[in-house]
């Protein structure tokens, strides 16, 4: 579903590549579009209904130092999903190196799970969570610490919208299903 | 002697005869191309008459709102026009997701439908819309033609207009329709719709606000775009054969090279590179920018595609790698200080990275057009997925070895299009890696090149293409067989979305609106609304078209 024009991001320049990040801090992912032979397009994330979020810096000491190619398992609210560490995707554009969840309603990080490109494995849950892992926050994890000791809070996310709306089970899909 | 006279009878006779036989096969061939012409003119014109008709439903819709009157639109139903078991097409509330409210259209009642119940339908859609703002009526695909006399096709509608509550959406229909030439005139056409139907529909409706657009210049952004001089297609592009790197250029990357946690931004630039750094408030969310290409020592970068950042040497400062055309590519390291030092020549190219590599890929002109990176079957090496223009896709399997091998035909991924950009996502959330391509999408270049087929057999034989060519589809045919129709619908498609099955092959999805997006560039998943799911950015543009980003 095109989206697009009802968010206000549907600009009419000759668009080529699209970095995404979280320009000012707030949680929720913007966009800087470089438009051929044009001024670039700068969209600054303004979704009202939007959930909680969590950013994930993740810092390699065995693996390359930016942990490109880490991919990351969060759960939260029963649901978990997965993002990897990315130096350079879409056309000629890269985007922030830290991973973004988008957690919805959820209020807490259930459990984390990290494969580091050094083949390292790291699980936080329960205990080792610990209390850097919380919403709303950018968090720093260093490769390799299996208690949380190398997990720090680099700086809190200013979350002002609304929650998104439905519950995170339900609004979660399979294959088959449409995309928003 | 008279042997040889004999001899030499029999060759004339020989001769003569196969002179026959070639002035008899020419002479076939020139009648048999002749009546392929004809052919091939009659159903360019009809190709041609049917996007002047949905250029003139378009005009007919705009001038209908406008007048209130929905005369215009049923004009281009034919007397004739019936729809067994139509219905009545209305709208239905469908939920809300984020900032936007979804309505689909249904066929409501099995009613059938003549000319008589055209305007009140008409109507009753007009009833909906305060403004019109944009109009596209596109041909999705031709499914039965019968040159200058019938067509069945699908049809795109995409309007964007205003509400009667000040709301702004975007309607994207499409619908089947049946055409008829009711014309009598030789060589004239005509349409008429004879029989509609509605495949489906959608309305996303929203206050335009959920994106911000900030003036770049007010945020201290002072950049704008510029192509290479040097690559001036009115000069060039004959030696180049396509002006794709003319017109292809505009990357830009969202990195922290500071290690601030306040992603900076670099522009890639024909000309003038630039290095814009964030010092905006992440306390306030105050988004602010400030030039930092002469203080950080990236002064003067020009020919470039792509800035990529990544710690190479892993002393905690990502550096820049610069991906160029028609000029060496450049690596550039980050001292620390927020400076940085060229050492391209000292690098080499072997740097051992999966970043890094990725960019090695990019932009080394032969087509590769871009990389995308994951690890698809979850051995533990990266693999590569490579989008070709005018090709099929590369899925590069990681052999661990330091060696990869094409998979791309085992995956189901080989996705033929014109690829322009990939991003791999989990978005189903099932643990494994999916793919979405962008490709460039255009059914209206069908009818845009009127390319007889004499003028094709004439063409390969001056450029000897079919000598040149011969291996690719020799390629081609290995890796689909004869099965070029399904390529042919694909090719028109646009952007695939495809899933991990989990056993190292990938399923394509076929109703997952995300194809159709336009003239495919840059693609990428993001959760844009923080709701857990992935949403998919598409950015798209062509040089002279309309172009529009499409989410």
């Amino acid at each position: 579903m095109d989206v697009a024009r009802p968010t206000g991001s549907d600009c009419v320049k000759d668009s080529r590549g699209v970095g995404v990040a979280d320009f000012d801090g707030d949680g929720r992912l913007d966009m800087v579009i470089n438009n051929n032979n044009e001024t670039p397009t700068l969209y600054l994330n303004n979704l009202r209904k939007s959930g909680n979020a969590v950013e994930l810096k993740l810092v390699g000491t065995r693996s390359n130092r930016d942990a490109v190619g880490a991919r990351v398992r969060l759960t939260a609210s029963g649901k978990t999903m997965m993002r990897q560490v990315e130096a350079g995707s879409g056309y000629a554009s890269e985007a922030m190196l830290p991973v973004h969840f988008g957690l919805g309603n959820a209020e807490r990080i259930d459990a984390v799970e990290i494969t580091w490109p050094s083949g390292i494995q790291q699980r936080f849950e329960g205990e080792s969570l610990g209390a850097a892992f919380g919403v709303n926050r950018l968090i720093r994890i260093e490769e390799g610490t299996d208690t949380s000791r190398g997990v720090t809070v680099a700086r809190s996310l200013r979350h002002s919208a609304a929650p998104a709306s439905g519950d995170i089970a339900s609004t979660s899909q399979t294959g088959g299903g449409s995309m928003h | 002697m008279a042997r040889k006279r004999t001899l030499l009878k029999t060759l004339a006779k020989i001769l003569v005869a196969l002179c026959l036989i070639v002035a008899v096969g020419v002479a076939a061939a020139l009648y048999v191309m002749n009546g392929k012409d004809k052919e091939h003119a009659r159903f360019f014109n009809t190709g041609k008459a049917v996007n002047t008709f949905l250029g003139n439903y378009s005009k007919a819709v705009r001038e209908g709102v406008e007048k209130k009157n929905p005369a215009t639109v049923a004009a281009l139903y034919s007397n004739a026009y019936a729809s067994q078991g139509r219905g009545r097409w209305v709208m239905q509330p469908d939920g809300e997701q984020s900032d936007v409210a979804v309505s689909k259209v249904v066929a409501e009642g099995r009613q059938d439908f003549t000319k008589a119940d055209i305007p009140e339908e008409v109507s009753r859609y007009f009833n909906t819309l305060a403004s019109v703002q944009n109009i596209w009526t596109k041909i999705d695909m031709i499914e039965q033609i019968e040159p200058e006399r019938r067509v069945t096709l699908r049809v795109k509608f995409i309007l964007d207009g205003t509400g009667r509550q000040g709301e702004i959406f975007e309607d994207r229909h499409f619908y089947r329709w049946t055409l008829v030439n009711e014309s009598s005139a030789a060589g004239e056409i005509n349409w008429k719709i004879t029989n509609d139907e509605l495949i489906e529909g959608l309305r996303v409706a929203g206050d335009g606000g959920g994106y911000k657009d900030v003036n770049p210049a007010s945020a201290g952004i002072d950049f704008k775009h510029s192509r290479d001089p040097k690559l001036d297609a009115e000069k060039y592009s004959a030696k180049m054969k396509f002006d794709i790197i003319e017109h292809g250029s505009g990357g830009v990357s969202a990195a922290d090279y500071n290690n601030d946690d306040r992603p900076d931004i670099f522009f890639p630039d024909g000309v003038r590179s630039r290095l814009y750094k964030n010092v905006g408030d992440t306390a306030t969310g105050e988004v602010r920018f400030a030039d930092a290409t002469s203080e950080s020592g990236l002064e003067g970068i020009d020919q470039s595609n792509a800035g990529l950042f990544a710690d190479v040497d892993n002393d905690g400062f990502p550096d820049l790698f610069v991906a160029r055309y028609l000029a060496p590519n450049k690596f550039f390291h980050n001292n620390g200080d927020g400076t940085f030092t060229d050492r391209s020549k000292e690098m080499g190219l072997d740097l051992n990275s999966t970043s890094v590599t990725a960019c090695f890929f990019d932009y080394d002109r032969d087509g590769f057009v871009d990389v995308a990176s994951a690890d698809y079957d979850g051995d533990g090496f990266p693999d590569l997925a490579v989008a070709n223009d005018f090709g099929r896709k590369c899925l590069f399997h990681n052999n661990g070895d330091g060696t990869f091998t094409d998979a791309a035909k085992q995956a189901g991924v080989l996705d033929f299009s014109g690829g322009m950009g990939l991003a791999f996502g989990d978005f189903n959330d099932d643990g494994k890696f999916d793919l979405y391509t962008s490709n460039i999408n255009s059914n209206q270049r069908w009818f845009g090149e009127d390319m007889t087929v004499s003028q094709y057999v004439r063409n390969v034989a001056r450029t000897k293409w079919l000598l040149l060519d011969m291996p690719e589809y020799k390629k081609f045919y290995d890796l689909v067989g004869s099965d070029w129709v399904s390529i042919g619908k694909k090719i028109g498609a646009g952007n695939s979305l495809f899933r991990n099955r989990g056993d190292g092959t990938f399923a394509t999805i076929e109703d997952s609106h995300t194809n159709r997006a336009g003239w495919g560039w840059s693609t990428t998943f993001l959760d844009m609304d923080n709701d857990t799911d992935l949403d998919i950015y598409a950015a798209n543009g062509w040089i002279t078209n309309k172009s529009k980003d499409d989410l």
